[in-house]
């Protein structure tokens, strides 16, 4: 039976390289992290700065993605298309503001002050309806989980409250216990868990185990 | 203690650099020994059931009956920082949905907010395309970069998210990599929909808010267990394996540690 032929150039292209540049570059890095080594810093630091280099590039594919979709719906003429043009003509303008100075003069500062920030920050007021809704969902649900979630937070609202000292020192105390002992406990199990995880994780992309860079 | 730390110092090695050393180099003992043996291995390991994978299983067959897409949020994190592991735990849940999608008529919607997150994405499914012989039917908008973060704010995003979840047709939200408070914003939304909603991120301030709003939640280190329960890899057998060892000696450890000092003898 004929062996299917292997073309080197793109096995080379596609998966030799990239493993090699991925796994490279990741083992240097890492060691500047356990190294302290003026050489190895540099290098570190000149591979770091390439990589911010690349994020920047790929800003710009995500500006390319973003006015892709939202011309793609106003030819489409759907019926969120009046808010695609406001999208494409608010990015224009503000990129355009922008561009002179790279946002940090007057009109740039001027539209993240009196536009950018009052939305975001209504945005963020919406979190304190989202969370009395969500409490209040959670409550509905009948598990011992969410019963034992609901305690927590109703103790360390009412121990949090600045009159409960003075009526009585109790609920402070136990509000500080669930702070300290079975949240904190938890927390840093959790950490634990979670830095192991990212250690696997990045030990199956330094050994090539796992390759989202190449085919 | 002195002289070690003196010797440790002339080769360049700080104490904290030490005690870094000290944890990760013990981990790679029983992670490549596991990939050693794995080749050998006759079984694959019994996992403990979690809800939200068994649920991920069933999600795409569930949106192609309904005919509505489902929305996949690989966090607000990239893949060039301190949160690239999140990310990735997204990257492969998205890559298990991308390959039942792509079997499917129904596309996954996938937004981003980091722009490194963007090709990395984007690549996943047009992979799951090729695997599953479309490469034709694969589109670049399937994926939306809905807004970049602004001074590390990921809010522009959330309330892109927020838009769609409300309405757009969506069968399911899946949210899961580095979140942080805008992770309500998103996912509150969709609970008030009654969506089913799978969410998970490592960030434990981050979590209540996946308990509370997701129908199952991924808490913790669980989103890191994607790739072996998704994904069936043996690499990611072998890595949760070696995560399991390490972390029963670590708790034995801490444990002996607590007990030598009720003695007083540490």
């Amino acid at each position: 039976m004929e062996q299917p032929r292997v073309n080197v150039g793109v096995l080379l292209r596609r998966q030799l390289i990239p493993v090699a540049i991925a796994i490279g570059v990741g083992i240097i890095v890492l060691l500047g992290q356990f190294i302290s080594n003026a050489t190895l810093d540099d290098i570190v630091g000149l591979l770091v700065s390439w990589g911010a280099l690349v994020a920047a590039f790929a800003l710009l594919l995500g500006l390319a993605n973003l006015i892709l979709f939202h011309t793609q719906r106003i030819l489409k003429r759907d019926r969120e298309m009046p808010f695609s043009i406001l999208i494409l003509v608010s990015a224009l303008v503000v990129f355009l503001l922008a561009l002179p100075s790279g946002g940090t003069d007057a009109p740039s500062q001027w539209v993240m002050r009196y536009i950018y920030q009052p939305l975001e920050a209504s945005f963020l007021a919406l979190l304190v309806f989202f969370i009395g809704t969500a409490v209040y969902r959670a409550l509905r649900v009948r598990t011992w989980e969410m019963a034992l979630f609901a305690l927590s937070a109703v103790i360390v609202l009412i121990g949090s409250a600045p009159f409960m000292s003075v009526v009585s020192p109790f609920f402070p105390a136990l509000r500080d216990w669930v702070i300290n002992v079975p949240a904190l406990a938890g927390g840093r199990g959790i950490l634990l868990g979670v830095a192991l995880g990212v250690i696997a994780t990045g030990l199956r992309l330094l050994t090539g185990i796992d390759r989202p860079y190449s085919e | 203690m002195n002289v070690i730390l003196d010797l440790l110092g002339q080769s360049g090695i700080s104490p904290t650099q030490a005690f870094m050393w000290a944890l990760f180099l013990p981990f790679l003992i029983p992670f490549f020994y596991l990939l050693y043996r794995a080749p050998r291995a006759t079984s694959r390991p019994r996992l403990r059931p979690i809800p939200a994978y068994d649920a991920l299983k069933k999600l795409m067959s569930r949106a192609a009956e309904t005919g509505q897409q489902v929305h996949v949020s690989v966090g607000v994190a990239g893949i060039a920082g301190a949160k690239t592991a999140d990310t990735m735990a997204g990257l492969y849940t998205l890559e298990f949905l991308a390959d039942r999608a792509a079997n499917s008529d129904i596309p996954p919607l996938i937004t981003v907010t980091d722009p490194t997150a963007l090709p990395a994405a984007s690549d996943q499914l047009r992979r799951a395309y090729d695997r599953q012989g479309y490469p034709d039917e694969f589109q670049l908008t399937y994926t939306r970069f809905v807004a970049p973060p602004v001074n590390g704010s990921a809010v522009p995003y959330a309330a892109g998210v927020m838009d769609i979840l409300q309405h757009e047709p969506i069968a399911a939200n899946v949210m899961v990599g580095a979140f942080g408070d805008e992770f309500l914003l998103m996912a509150e939304p969709g609970a008030q929909r009654q969506l089913r909603q799978i969410g998970g991120t490592s960030d434990p301030n981050i979590l209540p808010l996946a308990q509370l709003t997701a129908t199952e939640p991924l808490l913790g280190e669980e989103i890191f267990a994607a790739g072996a329960y998704l994904l069936n890899r043996a690499g990611h057998y072998t890595s949760l394996i070696a995560q399991d060892i390490f972390r029963i000696a670590l708790a034995l450890l801490i444990l002996l540690v607590v007990l030598l000092r009720t003695l007083g003898l540490f």
